[in-house]
């Protein structure tokens, strides 16, 4: 141990008491408090503070808000002041804090004088290390959440595809034999209609297996799936897609393609929602080992900063999460009536293009 | 039906309803894909109607082809979710506020629908709903067989 003198000692005891950052409190046996120093009356209201100076029992309790068990979050089941044999090295603790609500604390409560029962209350700010470990916490359940979706519409997306609308072909086929084998025109009539009838049935399965998951992405890349995409759009909302690509048939890694088409998708219908356009343009471009998206409407747009959502406020948020997953950037410039313009640019690697894809 | 006489008919029932838009769609036999879609309109701000291939369940004539009922939509904004504008893909195009659709029937079949709608809220009432019913009835009832032949 460092020697310290004597003199020394007591003087620096008593800055570090009153400079430190943790808020401390020192209370007697009945949980009177004693001394706090500055930073513990930062803290707290200029009228608890004066009810602590007052010398109430327990005058932390008006502050204070409860401490987390294993039950509960916050509990006032066997208080650490009430209890004063009781010394926690470690524990969460609520307290009214001014100007921020009731924050958590880590705090540690110790005996420092036994004969006299004096005990020593820390707390250290904990606000900023909860928040980014819930942040750390929301990333990764997010996406854990993207990626059991995609994996449950590509698990579907391949069922229907494959087994429904195999089975209703043979059906197709079926029907066109009997209409065939009748001359009488009343059945033969009946059958055209029931014939169209299932075709569009058939359509509609593999248009619902294509907007779960396109298999042209994982059978033919991202080029394919966007035409096949776009041409979708211009049937359904009549809006056209100017399409540009140089990507021609490369591939890139499994999830990378996925992030992109998904991130597209979602800035595409962005568009068509809000954006009061006819026509938007998306160029796929890839240069120097890196892959850029960009979409471009001229439409109303809208304001970056404090916009209210008009949707539920995720579409943006779920964009800026995938492009994180694929270490890809994502910026959003729009302004009112200056349209829209979202690019993503994502790296991807040297000689990526060959990479097969073991998608399927 | 020649098609001037179609293009003549709609502007007709548009006319006398007073709408601001007024489109036909019908199933389109030639190529043998069974495709819905719309060949005349009037009234319109863009071409995006003339590309939309409709859907069954989709959108407000979406809802009458399936169902084979007139579907009206008397307040967009009261009845239609912000978030759900999308799923009506003519409301979007053309910005319309009051809407209905009407199927057309050939035999006991749906082949056809005639959308209406105006830019404002709350026109399509009642007795305008009746009068819609009745002025696609006398216009178009008996020449579906032939529009579907052609």
């Amino acid at each position: 141990m460092i020697q310290i003198s004597q003199e020394k000692l007591p003087f620096i005891l008593k800055n570090f008491f009153e400079n430190a950052n943790e808020k401390i409190f020192i209370l007697n046996k009945i949980g009177k408090v004693i001394a706090m120093n500055r930073a513990a009356k930062h803290i707290l209201t200029d009228e608890m503070f004066a009810q602590m100076v007052a010398g109430k029992s327990n005058a932390i309790c008006m502050a204070c808000r409860g401490y987390t068990t294993i039950d509960e979050l916050r509990t006032c089941t066997s208080c650490y002041v009430a209890n004063s044999n009781k010394d926690l090295a470690s524990f969460q603790v609520y307290l009214e804090t001014v100007g921020k609500g009731v924050i958590p604390y880590s705090a540690s409560i110790q005996t420092v004088d036994e004969e006299n029962e004096i005990r020593v209350l820390m707390l250290r700010d904990l606000s900023e290390h909860i928040k980014t470990q819930e942040t750390l916490h929301q990333k990764l359940l997010m996406n854990r959440v993207m990626k059991a979706q995609e994996d449950e519409r590509k698990r579907i997306s391949r069922e229907l595809h494959d087994s429904v609308a195999q089975e209703m072909l043979s059906l197709l086929v079926d029907i066109r034999v009997v209409k065939y084998m009748t001359k009488n025109e009343e059945v033969v009539n009946k059958i055209r209609e029931t014939e169209g009838t299932l075709m569009r049935l058939l359509e509609d399965i593999q248009h619902l297996s294509v907007e779960l998951r396109p298999a042209t992405l994982d059978d033919l890349g991202l080029e394919s799936a966007f035409r096949a995409h776009f041409k979708s759009i211009d049937i359904n909302y009549g809006i056209v897609v100017h399409f540009q690509s140089n990507i021609d048939t490369n591939r890139y890694e499994g999830e990378i393609e996925t992030a992109v088409y998904r991130i597209c998708q979602e800035a595409v219908l962005n568009a068509i929602k809000y954006a009061n356009v006819d026509e938007v343009t998306v160029k796929l471009l890839e240069e120097n080992n890196q892959l850029c998206l960009h979409i471009i409407d001229d439409g109303c747009g809208f304001e970056l900063e404090n916009a209210s959502p008009q949707g539920t406020g995720l579409g943006l948020y779920g964009m800026k999460e995938r492009a994180e997953l694929i270490n890809g950037v994502l910026s959003i410039h729009s302004a009112i009536d200056k349209g829209t313009y979202i690019r993503l640019v994502t790296p991807i690697e040297e000689g990526g293009a060959s990479i097969e894809n073991h998608h399927c | 039906m020649k098609d001037r006489d179609i293009q003549e008919r709609i502007e007709k029932i548009k006319d006398k309803c007073h709408f601001d838009f007024i489109k036909i769609a019908f199933l389109q036999n030639a190529s043998n894909t069974y495709e819905i879609k719309s060949v005349y309109g009037s009234g319109n701000n863009s071409k995006r109607y003339l590309r939309i291939i409709l859907k069954t369940g989709k959108g407000v004539a979406g809802q009458a082809l399936k169902t084979g009922r007139p579907v009206f939509i008397v307040n967009v904004d009261e009845e239609i979710k912000r978030k759900n504008f999308h799923h009506y893909p003519i409301i979007m195009a053309e910005g319309l506020k009051s809407i209905g659709a009407i199927p057309l029937y050939e035999e006991s079949r749906v082949i056809g629908v005639v959308v209406a709608g105006f830019r404002s809220y709350n026109k399509m009432t009642d007795e305008l709903i009746d009068q819609f019913n009745h002025r696609v009835t006398k216009e178009f009832s008996s020449l579906f067989k032939e529009m579907v032949k052609k």
